[in-house]
């Protein structure tokens, strides 16, 4: 499970309210997170990949005092409490400090028919290597070294959990003011690729960067991503410069410092769903920094040659002939999907007996708006739970919640907010009829026990038994009933 | 056991008449030259030492050839008298015949001084006031270990004095005139010879060194105190009996002719060690393991046949709605075979095809999931043949519950409910430690039913863990990617005084059970623990290498009580 590290005071003050360690220890629990650790550290410093902005240079911040840190583990579905902007978020509404989650806008916002400023083109030659790409852009955002920080530190676990360690999908933030459109993405020859990467001092073309990137520590197990592909994805603006080179390392002239107020979000990807999760994810989480929170400006994707994500390539008749067709998205997608599940399915799941009205108050805690509807729940099965009169809630799935995706997701989340602890437990009234009592362990099961009695038990045999790995180099194996190469 | 005893080989008189008196009473001549000594001098008891010396062997031999098996007959009564005789460490022995240190120095020190001032009147080493000697020329005249010691000693006694600048010794005035007497070695010689006089330990006292000096040679380990057992020596209750045979068996014989009367009995020895039981010892994890079967079974629960190490993805992952794309699957985390590398999926393509409309989403997937939104991604049939070592037991229960579904089927449509476990291993690719190791053992139980709840789910699981003594129990929210709700399991451990995770549980989720063709109101909870854990904790291993593979404590084995798990 992915761990995030927040400072507690920066926590407490975003809750708006204090806690003793038992006390929010307690409060984890009942949400599903862990307190896992709490430590007192200092900062990281920034480096210089922050400050040293291309077009503004930023004093040194003062040295950090300690701080104490919370270590909270959060569960493998839960990404968007990875950070502080989402836990907190998540823990307002679920302590009742908000009613309800933010709502996200587009804006301009292209169902009003006005076209976004930015467009991406895709290029037919990115379906060979990492087909998809979404975009965002935030406006008017003032950085700070703890926003700079999370804004890093949440790449970087998002990257080593929902992106596959960026197989997936690949993350990458640029100052937008650095970025002339229209952006292009597409697969090129890798000695045609030149750039000067992250933090680095020269320009390299895509072959100097693998091999750079090759022995540096943290970006090594990324380098077989690329290494060896004829052709490597790489983003450029409308002047041509580079962007990225995704998976591994975006270009430094567009970094993102302190100083940078328009941040531009590109998401390469292998898998569309996970990429939409993933560009998100980061706008859930860091809209509320825009100069209008939580709006969003979106980008136009245009590809050339659109792959369907849901067609495997194995099937298709010959997979290097599969062709696209010319497909233009408009990215992010905040649209909410609904999910609906009756109230007598809800109920009977988790062995409660609450109205429509407390199971959507109890959804408000956990994030999700919900409505009645008693028209009855076509689409979704009540799972013929006792006689079904018809009520059903909506949940339209915020945009933060992709885990949602069936009535059983909306059921856990009433039996949270109700709170495990609570729902009553019921004794276990399952009638079976056990088979006769040598036969109701398994045959082997049953055989191995037996024989293994008998050598035990005859004096003649007097046998000791062992317990040995299945996993052990071929010299170590046992041989004879007697292990070789150990302690005895 | 047997009175034929081992004989005094070395009571060379006995050995004379041995053949006749064996033959005679069942005793050894020895024993009979040891009954002989003792009634001579009834009523008086007798030292064992002294009688050693009457029946003319050592100590030892008397005691293991005569006394053992006589007092066993209960014809002697021996009462213990022990004894603690100081005597020479191997050091204090060297030290005795060779001299203390601190004397050996003070001669050579005093040959060598006679030497240099015979020798001509100091050239080189006459620069200082009287000479001396390096202690490097000690060393090689002395040996580098009695140098040391007894350059401490006689500088404490102040016989000897140290150059400070040139680091040689030399004989301090008082001693050069006199020689010092070695009263260590007299002492050490005075106990040598004691020792050797007194033999078995008992009388001829040489004049012993007093408490004191013992004392402070024993602080210098030159002598330790041994401790001697003798015995003092008298009759038994069955002396009289002593020579006659000892009747072991009470036949018919002996009573219908009423010679039990006269018969000698050889008396019950109570006391004697049990042999010991002949039989092969359970493995610990296999103790551990027939509780929690046994309390499965108890509950009701029939076991799954889990035989099956190496499982298809299909199985382990896609049948339970895991994504291809999921961490779980990668090989960071899964043991993938080279060899066969695929298997095929089964035969039942309907089912496949639903599963993969589940993982794919769109109409066709909520049609089979009760309108599940899928993960919406290209499911590959190639992942899902991959075969690798299973990650866990629910591949099992995956595939009894299709089974189920099946059944279900093929009897119309009526469900029977089931409770089911099993307890077998399972692989990762873990980091290895003191705690994890690549393969452990999974419990698992899980029921299917209509109507089941998560009131049920917590009941049946208190019910579970009651059996092994915990009581207090608290549910925390947590993810797996096949159950949903799902429930951690911790329990108030009273040792511990703190709440400890205990195992995981949920409900499956429909996308999974769904697709199998389980009618749309049954559930299935689950619960499951390692067993490895609960049993390093019961048998306080804290690392799990002594527990399993090649450098298991087989002692621990076969000592390890029977097993009762408690909290």
């Amino acid at each position: 499970m992915p761990t995030v590290s927040v400072a507690r005071d920066a926590l407490f003050g975003a809750l708006g309210r204090t806690y003793t360690d038992e006390e929010f220890d307690e409060l984890c629990f009942s949400y599903g997170l862990e307190l896992d650790g709490i430590t007192t550290e200092v900062p990281p410093s920034l480096g210089s990949r922050a400050r040293s902005g291309t077009t503004t240079d930023v004093a040194a911040p003062p040295p950090a005092e300690p701080v104490v840190m919370y270590k909270v583990e959060v569960p493998a579905n839960r990404y968007d409490l990875l950070c502080l902007e989402g836990l907190s978020a998540a823990l307002r509404v679920f302590i009742g400090a908000d009613r309800c989650a933010p709502a996200y806008a587009l804006s301009p916002d292209p169902a009003a028919g006005t076209a976004p400023p930015l467009t991406l083109t895709v290029s037919a030659s990115a379906n060979a290597i990492r087909p998809y790409i979404v975009a965002a852009v935030l406006r008017g955002v003032t950085l700070t070294a703890d926003r700079y920080r999370s804004l890093i530190d949440t790449q970087d676990k998002l990257h080593a959990t929902l992106c596959r360690r960026r197989s997936l999908v690949a993350i990458g933030t640029h100052d937008a003011d650095t970025v002339r459109g229209p952006l292009r993405y597409g697969a090129e020859d890798p000695a045609a690729i030149r750039f000067v990467p992250l933090a680095g001092d020269d320009e390299l073309d895509g072959h100097g960067v693998v091999a750079l990137y090759e022995r540096d520590a943290q970006l090594k197990k990324y380098t077989p991503l690329l290494a060896g592909a004829p052709a490597y994805p790489v983003v450029r603006d409308g002047t041509g410069a580079v962007l990225s080179l995704p998976p591994l390392i975006n270009g430094d002239r567009t970094k993102v410092t302190l100083a940078t107020t328009n941040i531009l979000i590109e998401c390469t990807a292998t898998d569309l769903t996970k990429a939409g999760v993933v560009l998100n994810t980061l706008v859930a989480c860091y809209a509320r920094w825009a100069a209008v929170p939580f709006t969003i400006e979106p980008v136009t994707i245009e590809y050339e040659a659109f792959l369907p994500p849901t067609v495997v390539v194995e099937e298709a008749e010959d997979a290097a002939s599969r062709e696209g067709s010319p497909h233009t998205v408009v990215t992010p997608d905040l649209s909410q999907p609904t999910v609906d599940a009756s109230v007598a399915y809800i109920n009977a799941a988790v062995g409660v007996t609450l109205s429509a009205e407390a199971i959507v108050d109890l959804l408000v805690r956990m994030q999700v708006s919900a409505t009645v509807s008693s028209a009855g729940g076509k689409g979704i099965v009540a799972n013929g739970d006792g006689p079904d009169d018809g009520a059903t809630v909506s949940v339209s799935v915020p945009i933060n919640r992709s885990d949602i995706i069936h009535a059983c997701d909306v059921m856990e989340d009433v039996a949270i907010a109700y709170g495990f602890d609570a729902i009553p437990e019921h004794p276990l009234t399952t009638a079976t009829v056990a088979p006769p009592s040598s036969s109701s362990a398994a045959p082997l099961s049953w055989r191995a026990s037996s024989r293994r009695s008998a050598k035990i038990a005859t004096p003649q045999c007097r046998c000791d038994c062992l317990s040995w790995v299945t996993l052990c180099t071929w010299t170590r194996r046992p041989r004879r009933g007697r292990p070789t190469g150990g302690g005895w | 056991m047997s009175p034929g005893a081992p004989a005094a080989a070395t009571a060379a008189a006995a050995a004379t008449t041995a053949t006749t008196a064996t033959g005679a009473t069942g005793l050894a001549p020895l024993e009979l030259a040891t009954l002989d000594a003792v009634c001579a001098a009834a009523p008086a008891a007798l030292p064992s030492t002294d009688l050693a010396e009457a029946v003319g062997v050592t100590h030892g031999v008397l005691v293991d050839g005569a006394l053992k098996t006589l007092a066993a007959r209960e014809a002697l009564v021996l009462t213990p008298v022990l004894h603690e005789v100081w005597v020479l460490t191997a050091e204090g022995t060297t030290y005795a015949s060779a001299g203390s240190p601190e004397a050996q120095l003070v001669a050579h020190l005093a040959t060598a001084t006679a030497a240099a001032a015979g020798g001509g009147g100091g050239d080189g080493d006459g620069d200082g006031s009287g000479g001396g000697c390096s202690l490097p020329d000690v060393d090689a005249a002395l040996g580098a270990g009695v140098r040391k010691i007894g350059m401490q000693q006689a500088m404490r006694q102040g016989w000897v004095v140290m150059d400070k600048p040139t680091k040689a010794l030399r004989l301090a005035a008082d001693a050069a005139a006199s020689p010092p007497a070695d009263a260590v070695a007299a002492a050490l010689c005075a106990l040598r010879d004691a020792a050797a006089d007194g033999g078995g330990g008992g009388g001829a006292a040489a004049a012993l060194p007093d408490e004191g000096v013992l004392k402070a040679l024993a602080k210098r380990k030159l002598v330790t105190k041994k401790a001697t057992k003798t015995f003092t020596v008298v009759g038994g209750p069955r002396l009289a009996d002593a020579r006659r045979p000892q009747a072991t068996d009470l036949g018919r014989d002996a009573l219908t002719s009423g010679a039990w009367r006269s018969l000698a009995f050889k008396p019950y020895n109570f006391a004697a060690a049990g042999k010991p039981v002949d039989g092969g010892h359970l493995h610990t994890l296999l103790k551990v393991r027939e509780q929690f079967r046994l309390i499965f079974l108890e509950m009701g629960f029939a076991e799954m046949d889990s035989a099956r190490y190496v499982e298809s993805s299909f199985w382990n992952f896609d049948a339970l709605f895991q994504p291809q794309q999921h961490p779980a699957r990668d090989e960071h985390d899964t043991f993938f075979l080279s060899f066969p590398e695929s298997s095929r999926l089964p035969d039942e393509a309907d089912y496949v095809a639903r599963v993969k409309a589940a993982h794919c989403g769109g109409p066709d997937g909520a049609a089979v999931t009760g309108g599940s939104r899928g993960y919406r991604y290209a499911w590959s049939a190639a992942e899902a043949r991959k075969n690798i070592l299973r990650t866990h037991t629910t591949a099992v229960s995956c595939r009894m519950l299709r089974r189920l579904a099946t059944a279900t089927a093929d009897a119309g449509g009526v469900f029977t409910p089931a409770k089911m476990f099993s307890i077998d291993r399972v692989f990762r690719n873990e980091t290895l430690d003191a705690t994890h190791l690549a393969e452990f053992h999974q419990i698992e139980g899980l029921v299917a039913d209509r109507g089941l709840s998560l009131g049920h789910l917590k009941g049946v699981i208190h019910t579970f863990f009651k059996k092994m003594g915990m009581d207090r129990l608290r549910f925390k929210p947590t993810h797996n990617p096949y159950t949903e709700p799902s429930l951690e399991v911790h329990a108030f451990h009273p040792g511990l005084d703190k709440w400890v995770e205990v195992g995981n549980s949920g409900m499956f989720r429909p996308e999974m059970l769904l697709p199998m063709g389980l009618p749309p109101d049954v559930r299935v909870i689950a619960w499951g623990l390692s067993l490895e854990r609960p049993t390093m904790i019961k048998y306080g291993v804290s690392n799990i290498r002594d527990l399993f593979g090649h450098k298991m404590d087989l002692d621990a084995i076969q000592r390890n009580p029977i097993c009762r798990i408690t909290f």
